[in-house]
């Protein structure tokens, strides 16, 4: 059955072959030796965890990156691809995960702008004419005289698609186009996109780390992992269990370190917290957590599951809609940020250089940002200079980085360093709790490594740490205990040494799995 | 023909409004494609001079204008090369570009103040229409400049709603990145029209030195390039209502004169205040209007930011 299937798929030459496609950054191989067949009227799921190189391999596709080596043919001849609109020509066309819509134009607007087949002399109504006719020939439901900015979400995906398809794309890529969704809006897309590849042979590439809408949504499915192509399989020979497993591999390779040793008072308390995010769509759901002293508690997930909101909920940076914060016995629901500070709480935040450290000021002035407000910096009106230095110094000193002058600039800093002079702050701010949002992410593996002992020896001093982090191996050497996070709830809880990667990857896709 | 008060004051805001409705269309052009140029003041004195230079020296007028648009738009280069290639801060080196301009107009004039227009911009009765009755000579017999200058943001209009560039090069303004990703060749229109604008500023110099004074003086545009600035916010971004917007704040200019001939018991100086006091109004009634879209407003997203690719 399974090979009377294949025959005729293999029989007809694929639409683009790419051929062991490498591309490296420095010394980070993003894409390894990869090769991908895609036929016409079929959609073609990418799988992969965060890093795993699905977008640069996308981003070789359309021609915004060259391959360091790798072929790629297009109706079986070899094609060089110098641009994205190179790529368009050529019929690959690409809806990114921000669509690059003009926010203030009109959908039809947006969908004849910098396009050679606008007639030169075109007035408003033209274009909206235009746009009904396009929208009609694709079957995409999309009001040509609204503005972006009233669209949902998912009415600007469609204007998008739209957009490329108009272009003439015969490949459709959508770089995790679900990220932003409902999930009736998800569902609708895929409709659209099976309606799509099916009616038209058009080819549909969707990149995406769920598993539900990989199983769901594709005939073919392509899991890479660090960069290399694990399998590519059809998805009807394919489960959920299968796909968790190829997509994560196993992490036997990571030792866990050493577990908390006396736990102590609960110091942070979330109750059935509920906050909606800035659309107005549910971004946190009942959510349910307590920290106790000296312990980690990492959280588990794939980005844009609300990790982002809890953290910000958690230093105050966020008001919530309904449910009860406490540090130690002191209740801050919808407390100043300042006064979760005051209580004890420090956050590595997940941008660093936006919102952890001032990129335009100096060394010295970042290493104060917490304790500018007390004495002995704080001098009346005044901060005493001596005082500020004394303590910049210091916390080179603590967290070992090597400044020539500390009046310059935060970015002339590695990101390594930046990193630690963060943590390093942020720890000695953090006498109860530290909320650590992707600590190591983008860093090499001697500066990670680095940041991890800070956290562990903050640990074993009693700070109790929320660490959330995409990065599972990291969470099953630091964490005590793991939740997993998915669409604005925890949804399973693991103890240190009973942690399954399967089960934890499942959930972090989405699938409902029993937990004992 | 005698013309009453009425008239009279109705032909001087129109006049008065000229100078300001080219300055208006030129900064205008600069910020469509997110340019924001607040020096333009320098750059209408610097059309004021290089217009009175190039008709003293040619004795020919199609010339003198010419050389105020073409300095006026070289000038603005500068500012664009500073801020679209070097993408240094528009607002600094806008402050700059005024300031040079204030300096450079004032040395270059220096050997010709007191020296009266030979040959000025000179006025067309446009027949039938001038016989109008009442409206006929207020609105048709003027200098010709002035139809120049009502033209100016017609065309505006016509190329930025009607035209396949004119969207391409809105989305500048609006967001250089989305733009960039359609192939739209932002730093180039960006230099390009922020330099035509001031080829249009320069105009408006011009048409003092060569249409109303008929002669140079140092810093005469006294403030009008500030009022361009809020002309085109009070326009809201759009070019027809640039129109409404000059002649209304000529119209303001034009109640101190009237006041004088009128006997008025207004003090002039109230009178002369009106411009100023009705440019503090726009902006305080533009910011209004957004009052519940944070962030929002009618001017082009991108206005005063650099672009970067991938930045
Ligand atoms: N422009 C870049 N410069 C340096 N490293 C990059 C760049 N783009 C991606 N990377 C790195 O390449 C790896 C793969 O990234 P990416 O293709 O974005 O992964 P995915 O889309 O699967 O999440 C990551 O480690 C990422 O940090
Ligand atoms: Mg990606």
């Amino acid at each position: 059955m399974i090979v009377e299937d294949n025959a005729p798929r293999s029989a007809i030459a694929p639409l683009v072959e790419m051929r062991e496609v490498t591309k490296q950054f420095g010394s980070l191989t993003a894409v390894n030796r990869v090769d991908l067949d895609i036929h016409a009227g079929e959609v073609h799921a990418i799988l992969g965890e965060n890093g795993a190189g699905k977008t640069t391999l996308m981003n070789v596709l359309t021609g915004l990156l060259k391959p360091d080596s790798g072929q790629i043919f297009l109706d079986g001849s070899e094609i060089s691809i110098s641009s994205p609109r190179k790529a368009l020509e050529l019929g690959i066309g690409i809806v990114h995960q921000h669509f690059r819509l003009v926010e203030n134009f009109t959908a039809a607007e947006n969908l004849h702008l910098g396009w050679n087949d606008t007639p030169r002399l075109a007035g408003n109504k033209d274009l909206i004419d235009r746009t009904h006719a396009l929208a009609k020939q694709f079957n995409l439901d999309v009001e040509p005289n609204a503005r972006i900015w009233q669209l949902s979400v998912g009415e600007q995906q469609r204007v998008a698609i739209l957009r490329t398809l108009s272009r003439g794309a015969r490949i459709l890529i959508l770089d995790e186009p679900t990220a932003v969704l409902t999930p009736p809006e998800a569902e609708r897309l895929f409709e659209m996109l099976r309606g799509l590849a099916e009616s038209s042979n058009r080819a549909v590439i969707f990149i995406s780390h769920k598993l539900d809408e990989v199983i769901t949504a594709s005939d073919q499915v392509t899991v890479l992992r660090a960069g290399s192509r694990v399998n590519t399989l059809r998805t009807v020979d394919c489960n959920q269990e299968l796909l968790a497993e190829m997509m994560i591999g196993r992490h036997l390779d990571t030792q866990p370190a050493p577990p908390a040793k006396d736990l102590g008072p609960a110091v942070l308390v979330g109750k059935r917290i509920v906050v909606r995010n800035d659309r107005g769509l549910p971004a946190l759901e009942n959510i349910d957590l307590e920290l106790r002293s000296g312990e980690i508690i990492g959280v588990a997930g794939v980005a844009g599951n609300g990790q982002r909101e809890l953290s910000e909920v958690l230093t105050g940076l966020r008001s919530i809609d309904t449910g009860q914060i406490f540090v130690g016995d002191q209740e801050l629901t919808n407390a100043d940020p300042a006064d979760f500070l005051r209580a004890g709480i420090g956050h590595i935040p997940e941008d660093r250089y936006s919102s952890g450290l001032v990129s335009s000021e100096s060394i010295e002035h970042n290493a104060i940002l917490r304790a500018f407000r007390d004495p002995p910096i704080r001098r009346g009106l005044f901060l005493s200079p001596a005082d500020i230095k004394n303590h910049a110094e210091q916390l080179v000193n603590t967290v070992k980085i090597a400044v020539r002058d500390l009046r310059s600039s935060v970015r002339a800093l590695s990101g390594g360093n930046a990193q630690r002079l963060l943590t390093g702050r942020e720890i000695a701010a953090a006498s109860k709790v530290l909320v650590a949002v992707h600590p190591t992410r983008g860093l090499d593996v001697g500066a990670a490594e680095a940041v991890r002992q800070v956290l562990l020896k903050a640990r074993d001093s009693g700070v109790g740490i929320l660490l959330i982090s995409e990065d599972l191996s990291e969470l099953l050497s630091l964490a005590d205990r793991i939740v997993v996070m998915f669409r604005g709830r925890l949804t399973g809880e693991f103890n240190k040494y009973e942690y399954d990667v399967n089960t934890l990857g499942l959930l972090m896709g989405g699938s409902p799995v029993e937990v004992s | 023909m005698e013309l009453d008060l009425w008239q009279e004051t109705l032909l001087q805001a129109i006049v008065l409004g000229t100078p300001l409705l080219f300055v208006a269309s030129g900064e205008l052009l600069g910020q469509k494609v997110g340019v924001f140029n607040i020096g333009i003041e320098g750059v209408m004195l610097m059309g004021a001079v290089a217009g009175f230079v190039g008709m003293h020296e040619s004795s020919n007028i199609a010339i003198g204008i010419l050389s105020a648009a073409v300095f006026g738009a070289l000038f603005s280069s500068l500012f664009a090369l500073a801020t679209v290639v070097f993408r240094a801060n528009q607002v600094v080196s806008g402050f700059g570009l005024w300031l040079l301009g204030l300096g450079l107009s004032s040395q270059i004039g220096r050997g010709y103040t007191g020296i009266r227009a030979s040959n000025p911009i000179e006025r067309w009765e446009i027949p039938l229409l001038h016989d109008i009755p009442i409206f006929g000579p207020v609105l048709f017999a003027h200098l010709w400049a002035v139809y120049l200058a009502f033209l100016s943001p017609l065309l505006l209009w016509f190329i930025l709603q009607r035209t396949r560039h004119g969207l391409n090069i809105r989305s500048i303004g609006e967001d250089p990145a989305a733009a960039d990703t359609t192939g739209v060749a932002v730093t180039a229109w960006r230099f390009l029209y922020v330099s035509l604008g001031g080829g249009l500023v320069g105009l408006g110099g011009a048409f003092l030195s060569l249409g109303t004074s008929q002669t140079f003086t140092q810093f005469m545009t006294s403030g009008l390039g500030w009022i361009g600035l809020a002309i085109v916010m009070f326009a809201g971004w759009q070019p027809l209502r640039l129109i409404l917007g000059a002649y209304l704040f000529g119209g303001l200019r034009a109640l101190d004169f009237a006041a004088q001939s009128a006997d008025w018991n207004i003090p002039s100086e109230f009178l002369a205040m009106l411009p100023f006091l009705g440019t503090l109004l726009v902006l305080l009634v533009g910011a209004w209007r957004f009052r519940n879209r944070p962030g929002a407003s009618a001017a082009p997203a991108a206005l005063g930011i650099s672009f970067f690719r991938g930045g």
